[in-house]
Formats: C-alpha cells, sequence, structure tokens
C-alpha cells in the first residue's frame, strides 16, 4: 500500500532546519526593532512586517515538511499511524480550541490566542505520530 | 485474528528482519502482525503466504469474536 502526496524521507530534516530559521528570523526581528524603528518614514513598519511573515511562513514550511515527510520504510502500517495520528491532532486541536472559547473571556485575548491555532494542528500531529513511531520501536526491542 | 507467523517463520529459519526485506515492510510491522497489534490488509497477508507458498488462510486463522 503506497501513501501518496508525502515528500521524501530527507526532506524532513530540511523542515527542522526551516522551523529552526523561523526562530532565528523572528530573534532578529525583535532583536532590531529598535534600530530598524530609526529609519523614516513607512520602510520601519514594512522591514517588520516583511521579516514576521518570513518567520511565519519559515514555521509553517518546516512544520509541513516535518509532517509529511516520508519515513525511511514507509510502509501500510505507518500510513495507519499516520492517518490515526491526524485524526487525533484534529480532535485534539478543536478540543483545546472549545476550553479557549469557554475559559477566555476577553475577545481580544481570544483573537490572539485563536492566531496560534495556524500551528498546532500541524504540532499536534507531529508530536502524536512521532511518539507512535517511538512506541512502536519500543515495543520492538521489548521482544528481542 | 491470530496467526502462525512466527511457527512458519521458524520452519523456514527466517528473521523477522528477512521476512521484512523480502515483502518491503519494516521489522516493525512483522513484529506487530505477530503479536497480534496489527491486522495486516490483505495485499499484505498474501504476500505473507506467498513467501512460505501457502494458502493465506494457513497463516491467518479467524477466531469466535472476529
Amino acid at each position: 500500500m503506497k501513501s501518496r502526496f508525502l515528500f521524501p524521507h530527507k526532506w524532513s530534516l530540511i523542515g527542522a532546519l526551516l522551523f529552526i530559521m523561523g526562530f532565528v528570523v523572528a530573534a532578529l526581528n525583535y532583536h532590531y526593532k529598535d534600530s530598524i524603528d530609526v529609519m523614516q518614514g513607512d520602510t520601519t513598519f514594512q522591514i517588520n512586517e516583511v521579516l514576521h511573515d518570513v518567520a511565519v511562513l519559515l514555521w509553517l514550511g518546516g512544520l509541513f515538511l516535518v509532517a509529511f515527510s516520508k519515513e525511511r520504510i514507509e510502509d501500510e502500517q505507518i500510513a495507519q499511524l499516520r492517518l490515526d495520528s491526524l485524526q487525533w491532532s484534529i480532535y485534539f486541536n478543536y478540543a483545546i480550541l472549545a476550553l479557549c472559547i469557554v475559559f477566555i473571556d476577553k475577545w481580544h485575548v481570544m483573537l490572539g490566542v485563536a492566531a496560534h491555532f495556524i500551528f498546532t494542528p500541524l504540532l499536534f500531529f507531529i508530536v502524536r505520530f512521532k511518539w507512535a513511531i517511538y512506541q512502536l520501536n519500543r515495543s520492538l526491542k521489548n521482544t528481542d | 485474528m491470530k496467526n502462525n507467523l512466527r511457527v512458519e517463520r521458524a520452519i523456514k529459519n527466517m528473521t523477522q528482519g528477512e521476512l521484512a526485506e523480502l515483502i518491503g515492510v519494516s521489522r516493525q510491522t512483522i513484529n506487530t502482525i505477530e503479536s497480534n497489534k496489527y491486522v495486516p490488509s490483505t495485499v499484505l497477508a498474501l504476500k505473507i503466504a506467498r513467501v512460505f507458498e501457502k494458502p493465506v488462510e494457513n497463516i491467518f486463522i479467524l477466531e469466535e469474536e472476529d
């Protein structure tokens, strides 16, 4: 059984690098905020905006590649775990979102929190999927 | 569903890794099939049966609760 629409295995490494680069860009943006402010006119706003966009895109792209690169041996059991984890992450994501809606009363705070839900489905999926694979490998060691 | 995979492998003197390589899956998959944690697809079951040159029913057996 073949999983479709997956990137080659090695691309997950590229994904991890992109994800880390996202933090570097975000840190640079934060660190040089004041010096950029010295510049004139609309340029300040644009540079901060662009760097912010770049950071978010790096995080998204990185998470995406890590989540949807093939495993070293991508067989039908891995495909099953992938599907289970995807379902689990969507369930979990919306459960957390519902909790946030119930417990965060101020709507502008809620908007700030909701912005993070751009990343969480991918993040929850990766954690759940890698955990399942770790458990699988551990069960193999136990039987040796 | 239970299976005789471990027995059949022993008869052929074959490791989990060797069988996994023959049919193109990971060793973990063979291991979880043997310990009844994973039910293989029909394609995979047929591939396994072909390695042992036996009908699928001789290797995979339905149980009462299935």
